[in-house]
């Protein structure tokens, strides 16, 4: 192979592995935004299971507190509710 | 010649050398690039965990939310007013021939006496709901209670049941009577009754019916006699068999039944359970009285 040819092989190489190395670094760049995105979104279920988390045990406070306050009217309730159901049976 | 030769050859050192960073610089990108892919199929896994944990502890949440707000709008008001409006919805089905079941309302008259808690004792055995008309007596006020928290109707009665000494004298002093009894009950068990027997029956109101009837109404009551009976109240030396063959006999034939008893009665308490269970053989069920109710006369 004569030096002037090698040049041109050597050149269309360079121009490849130009652009596998851009290709490259756009899709990193690419892939890098995706992670913090997904670390990001991460965070925020994270925030919102703690929350959450926090709201539940301050919701079964308040539910363990109704249940105390309103026992009598909760078990009123819910013998009504099945004479009620009853009544519904022979309705059918 | 020569010159050009060395110039090409020098292009071509500085093209290998730029080639091998290139390379290097392209394998280095790569390993990154096959990081950043792992890193980011972990992540997602995560991301996919994470997401199913908040699914679950919302569930969780909401599930408590939604037993807070259940409780918070519990009116027992309301499911009562339900109640009652079935049981009419019940009735109407049973005598326009639509439903074959039967229904008797249970009605203890006079109380509340020592036995009272008897009878309520054999109605909470066999889960059966009556009615009671009651009279003032405070000494029974647990009694009272008791009655209204074990979801029977109480009716009223007038507080004295004084039908030879002047009850049905006039209107005015019939109605002092029966507003007496719902002041009492209203004050101190928190009942308002608008459902009303006449002691002895409306027969025994005489000339005095179409008044007194007229100012119940005004003031939002209902009336009731009686469809059948243990014959309780006028047999004297009543047994239990005796009791439960009367009701057998005035019964026979009703779809809705309005059923008379006395809570003093030794011979209807010792009855009740067989009562009970003979009704609900012949296909009762055994009710609460309420004003909308068809044997309520208004």
């Amino acid at each position: 192979m004569s030096s002037k040819r090698f040049t041109k092989v050597l050149f269309l190489v360079f121009i490849l592995l130009s652009a596998t190395a851009i290709y490259l670094s756009i899709c990193n760049n690419k892939l890098e935004k995706v992670y913090h995105q997904q670390l990001d979104e991460i965070l925020k279920i994270d925030e919102k299971i703690e929350s959450t988390n926090s709201a539940t045990i301050n919701n079964k406070k308040e539910l363990s507190t109704i249940e105390n306050e309103k026992l009598l009217l909760i078990e009123e309730y819910r013998k009504w509710e099945k004479w009620n159901e009853e009544i519904l049976s022979y309705l059918e | 010649m020569e010159r050009r030769n060395s110039f090409i050859f020098r292009i071509n050192i500085i093209f290998v050398v730029i080639i091998v960073i290139l390379i290097g610089i392209n394998v280095y990108l790569k390993s990154n690039n096959l990081k950043l892919k792992n890193l980011s199929s972990d992540t997602f896994n995560t991301l996919e965990e994470k997401n199913k944990e908040l699914e679950n502890v919302t569930k969780n949440n909401d599930s408590i939310v939604k037993e807070i707000n259940y409780y918070n709008n519990i009116d027992i008001k309301e499911i009562k007013e339900e109640y009652f409006k079935n049981i009419k919805l019940l009735e109407s089905s049973i005598l326009d021939g639509t439903n074959n079941s039967k229904i008797a309302y249970l009605t203890f008259d006079d109380g509340p006496y020592d036995l009272t808690s008897g009878v309520l004792d054999i109605l909470l055995k066999y889960d059966v709901r009556a009615t009671f008309f009651v009279l003032g007596k405070p000494s029974y006020l647990d009694t009272y209670k008791r009655i209204n928290n074990e979801g029977h109707s109480i009716g009223n009665h007038t507080y004295y049941h004084n039908i030879f000494t002047g009850l049905y004298a006039s209107a005015t002093s019939f109605m002092e009577n029966v507003v007496k009894l719902e002041d009492y009950l209203y004050t101190n068990i928190g009942v308002k009754t608008n459902i009303l027997r006449f002691p002895g029956g409306i027969r025994s109101s005489g000339s005095k019916k179409e008044e007194i009837v007229e100012k119940l109404r005004s003031r939002g009551y209902g009336y009731v006699d009686w469809t059948a009976e243990t014959g309780d109240g006028n047999t004297p030396g009543l047994t239990s068999e005796l009791a439960l063959s009367k009701l057998k006999r005035s019964i026979f034939g009703q779809k809705v039944a309005v059923v008379l008893m006395h809570d003093y009665s030794n011979a209807t308490y010792s009855a009740l359970p067989t009562i009970i269970e003979d009704l609900q053989n012949q296909g009762y069920i055994l009710l609460p009285l309420f004003k909308d109710s068809v044997m309520i006369k208004k």
